[in-house]
């Protein structure tokens, strides 16, 4: 019942936090307004160049440029609303090496959720609304995959939330990991927004579990395209297990972090 | 007497935007402009005496920084003269700041990650120092601040009073006529402190650089600076010598005494308020206007059994607070 | 004894110096930097597969004209212009809006030159660790390709170039802060101008027809296209032109600057900072 309980106070404490954040940022209305149609316009430019590209290059394996556009469109709503949310995610592995985390453990909240939810990456509403529009007016969908392109959105950001967590924690043991954070980051979106079926073998499996790219673009793409309750059920379970091993690890720095173990290697 | 700043009837306004918040006033702000005037200084002057040491003082956003800027060239003076070393700043920009050595408390100039002598030999560059009066002026300065065991260390590694001597050898490589001072010792801890004020004072002293100094810090004013001005509302309130600063400006002197016995009662005496009156130990509050203190010292050293008397100045920062608050009343 | 200052001469040994002292420091981190640049062995393999992907893979040199190791090689180069970007320009931002410009400003040397030294230092180490990154992970994924010498020399000396050419516009973006509060957005649409419209993941000769007309008649592609085709070339051919449109392009771009940058200092003395 307590953990019920948790869960609501977590979802309350959230969204008070999205509140604040939201309205901070409104405050600078033109500066806040330029960054997401800055963002918008850049995503724009991006979709525009990648579809007379496939336009003109066809993939071999059966992906038409619709698949491609659902999959930034999951990608793009997904991330956003994960940084949108969660603005300190990838500011994570810095905090601790700067020894910000003080701060959070002072407070009698718990220290993960309050400290995501602190901020609000500015641009990261461009994206989400990118996403929407995209997906609304580029597919056509029905009401079901209306749905389907939500709970995507859903799992997608807590896995990104999820695994930028379990990279930034690096910093408990690694002192400085801002650099490898960032990189894993940058690998993770790369391997999202190009379609994961030109890829075979052993990077193929690397898609599903290092680095779940196949659980945030290949999977959802799919599914949207046609339901099938296993990989729909396999997206869940796997957003499931990496939000509870990136809580685990995390949780287990901390530790150490309190500990008075780690090395800052800030001055 | 050549004057190394010289400042006369400077005037600063402002044409600040006014905008409503929110959309609708952002819109109407672009279709059309309101402006209002600020007055940030309203005809101070100003002169730094060559050699002089000048400390230019005031509560935040009194016109201290607009000041400085302007003196630098960064900011036109909308009214006045100003000449800093001969130089009109607002043209030779430049020209002035070759031969301007400025200290920023809170913005080191030397690089973070290297040792400070790569830094040095950058200026040399910037300064367009010639290479051997470089060398000679660098290896004096070297010796000078006990900088040689430090040249070797990358800037991170060095404690903040090591960091701020070389600071200070970097902002002389190139022999500056003037030297601006701004906020010198924040931070710094005494020991630093002192370490810094006594080089600036001998700088001063010995090579004869003019020095401005912008500080809030009291011990800074007090060691490194003869006259001070004070500004408040863009206008200057006082202007004289720190001594006289602190002679004028608060009437009331602190006596401390150690008696031989205990104390049990005190002869009254006008304008005297006891602060502390307990065992072997008596301190006194005297207000000067009301009885000189030779008086008061007379009576007391007739009254009681006084084996020690120490007499004190009111501390600096009181000084100062009673000039800005002073200089609010209309 | 009163100083003057001195000429053009000078005034570029200074920038040299601020350019050499960026390097020196930079020299400290080069292990994070070699990190941050392994999101190069990501990126190349993803296009390597991207391309192999394609339908046209059989043929890509006939509808390209670069076969698929060029294409992979051309990456690299782009890539390594691309990602030797610093972070400076926030500091640009930074700097105006908290009027820390001041710190800089009474120093006998113009801001706009401090940030050229300190953006070119930064800009070449990045791009020479880029690039020898780059291309070991070419070597593992596509193979190697016949590189000329004389066209990798003429694809290095027009990186140069366009890395001044960046920089000037880039800078002149960033120095828009004087009237706006976050100039990341412009920022950020001037970089994806250049990538997208400049060619940097595929070399204009690939792109559809309207896209790559478009592409050409911007300047953007002289910044990535212009330097990454030489490099894969078999002669280097085409130099002198690029450099030309290289020069004018940052000309304007040093005017804009000027201009730019006189404004917002006015500004700064109109209006308080």
């Amino acid at each position: 019942m307590t953990t019920v309980r948790r869960a609501v106070g977590m979802v309350r404490m959230a969204a008070a936090m999205l509140a604040a954040n939201a309205q901070a940022a409104l405050e600078y209305r033109v500066a806040f307004a330029s960054q997401v149609l800055a963002m918008l316009i850049n995503d724009a430019v991006w979709l525009v160049f990648w579809l007379a590209y496939f336009g003109r290059f066809p993939l071999v394996h059966g992906w038409s440029r619709l698949d491609v556009v659902t999959m930034w469109a999951v990608v793009g709503s997904g991330i956003g609303l994960g940084a949108t949310v969660a603005g300190n995610a990838l500011r994570l592995a810095g905090m601790i090496a700067s020894g910000q985390l003080d701060f959070y453990l002072a407070m009698p909240r718990p220290v993960l959720p309050h400290l995501l939810v602190s901020r609000m990456d500015l641009t990261a509403p461009g994206d989400m609304l990118f996403g929407v529009v995209v997906f609304g007016f580029m597919v056509h969908p029905g009401a079901g995959q209306w749905l389907l392109f939500a709970t995507f959105s859903l799992t997608t950001a807590f896995i990104f939330v999820g695994f930028t967590v379990l990279a930034q924690s690096l910093a408990f043991w690694l002192g400085d990991a801002e650099g490898l954070a960032g990189q894993l980051w940058n690998a993770l979106t790369s391997f999202s927004t190009y379609p994961t079926v030109i890829f075979h073998g052993p990077v193929k499996l690397l898609l599903f579990t290092v680095i779940p790219a196949g659980f945030i673009a290949y999977v959802p793409v799919r599914v949207i395209q046609r339901f099938a309750w296993g990989p729909f059920l396999a997206v869940v379970g796997f957003t499931v297990l990496i939000v509870t091993v990136a809580v685990a690890v995390f949780n287990a720095g901390l530790r150490r972090y309190e500990s008075g173990n780690l090395l800052l290697t800030r001055d | 007497m050549k004057e190394a700043v010289r400042v006369r009837q400077l005037v600063k306004r402002y044409e600040r935007r006014v905008r409503e918040p929110g959309m609708a006033g952002l819109l109407r702000s672009w279709v059309r402009p309101r402006t209002e005037a600020v007055v940030a200084l309203a005809g101070v002057d100003l002169t730094v005496a060559e050699g002089e040491s000048l400390a230019l003082i005031g509560p935040n956003g009194a016109g201290k920084s607009t000041t400085v800027k302007i003196l630098t060239g960064i900011l036109h003076p909308t009214a006045g003269e100003v000449s800093v070393l001969g130089m009109n700043p607002t043209v030779e920009r430049t020209r002035l700041a070759m031969n301007l050595g400025a200290i920023f408390g809170q913005r080191s100039q030397l690089w973070y990650h290297l040792p400070a002598g790569e830094t040095f030999d950058l200026l040399a560059r910037i300064y367009e120092i010639p290479s051997d009066e470089y060398r000679r002026r660098r290896d004096e300065l070297v010796v000078r601040f006990e900088l040689a065991p430090l040249l070797g260390t990358s800037v991170r590694k060095l404690s903040l009073g090591q960091r701020m001597r070389c600071e200070v050898a970097a902002s002389l490589l190139h022999r500056p006529r003037l030297l601006l001072l701004d906020e010198p010792t924040i931070g710094l801890d005494v020991i630093a402190k002192q370490q810094i004020r006594t080089i600036i004072r001998e700088l001063n002293q010995q090579e004869g650089v003019s020095v401005l100094l912008t500080s809030h810090d009291a011990g800074d004013i007090e060691q490194l600076c003869k006259r001070v001005v004070v500004i408040n509302h863009g206008a200057v309130v006082f202007e004289d010598r720190v001594s006289t600063l602190k002679r004028r400006y608060l009437k009331r002197k602190v006596i401390d005494l150690r008696l031989r016995e205990e104390v049990t009662a005190l002869p009254p005496l006008a304008g005297v308020e006891v602060v502390k009156a307990q065992g072997y130990g008596v301190k006194l509050e005297v207000d000067t206007e009301a009885s000189p203190i030779a008086e008061v010292i007379a009576h007391l050293m007739g009254a009681l059994p006084i084996a020690d008397v120490t007499i004190e100045d009111p501390p600096m920062e009181e000084i100062i607070a009673a000039i800005y608050r002073e200089s609010r009343r209309p | 004894m009163i100083r003057r200052p001195g000429g053009p001469w000078r005034l570029a040994g200074k920038v040299l110096g601020i350019l050499g002292i960026t390097v020196r420091a930079r020299l400290a981190y080069l292990g994070e930097m070699v990190v941050r640049s392994l999101f190069l062995v990501v990126i190349l393999f993803v296009f390597a597969q991207l391309w192999r992907a394609t339908t046209a893979a059989s043929d890509l040199k006939a509808s390209t004209g670069f076969t698929l190791a060029q294409l992979i090689w051309y990456l690299v180069f782009t890539e390594a212009i691309a990602m030797s970007t610093g972070l400076r320009l926030g500091e640009v931002d930074q700097e105006v809006r908290s009027g820390d410009i001041a710190y800089r400003l009474a120093r006998p040397l113009p801001y706009p030159m401090f940030h050229l030294g300190a953006a070119l230092g930064e800009r070449l180490l990045r791009f020479l660790v880029c690039l020898v990154l780059g291309s070991v992970v070419a070597l593992a994924v596509a193979g190697p390709i016949h590189l000329a010498p004389a066209s990798v020399a003429a694809a290095l000396a027009s990186a140069l170039v366009a890395f001044c050419v960046d920089w000037v516009w880039s800078f002149a973006l960033a120095l828009l802060a004087f009237w706006f509060e976050d100039t990341s957005g412009v920022q950020l649409l001037y970089r994806r101008a250049v990538m997208l419209l400049g060619g940097m993941l595929v070399p204009l000769d690939a792109y559809p027809h309207w896209l790559a007309a478009v592409s050409r008649a911007l300047p953007f592609k002289l910044v990535m296209y212009g330097p990454a085709r030489l490099f894969v070339a078999s002669t280097p051919a085409g130099l002198g032109r690029l450099l030309a449109a290289q020069l004018a392009f940052g000309a304007v771009g040093a005017l804009a600057v000027a201009v730019v940058y006189r404004a917002g200092l006015r500004r700064v003395s109109a209006q308080g900072g």
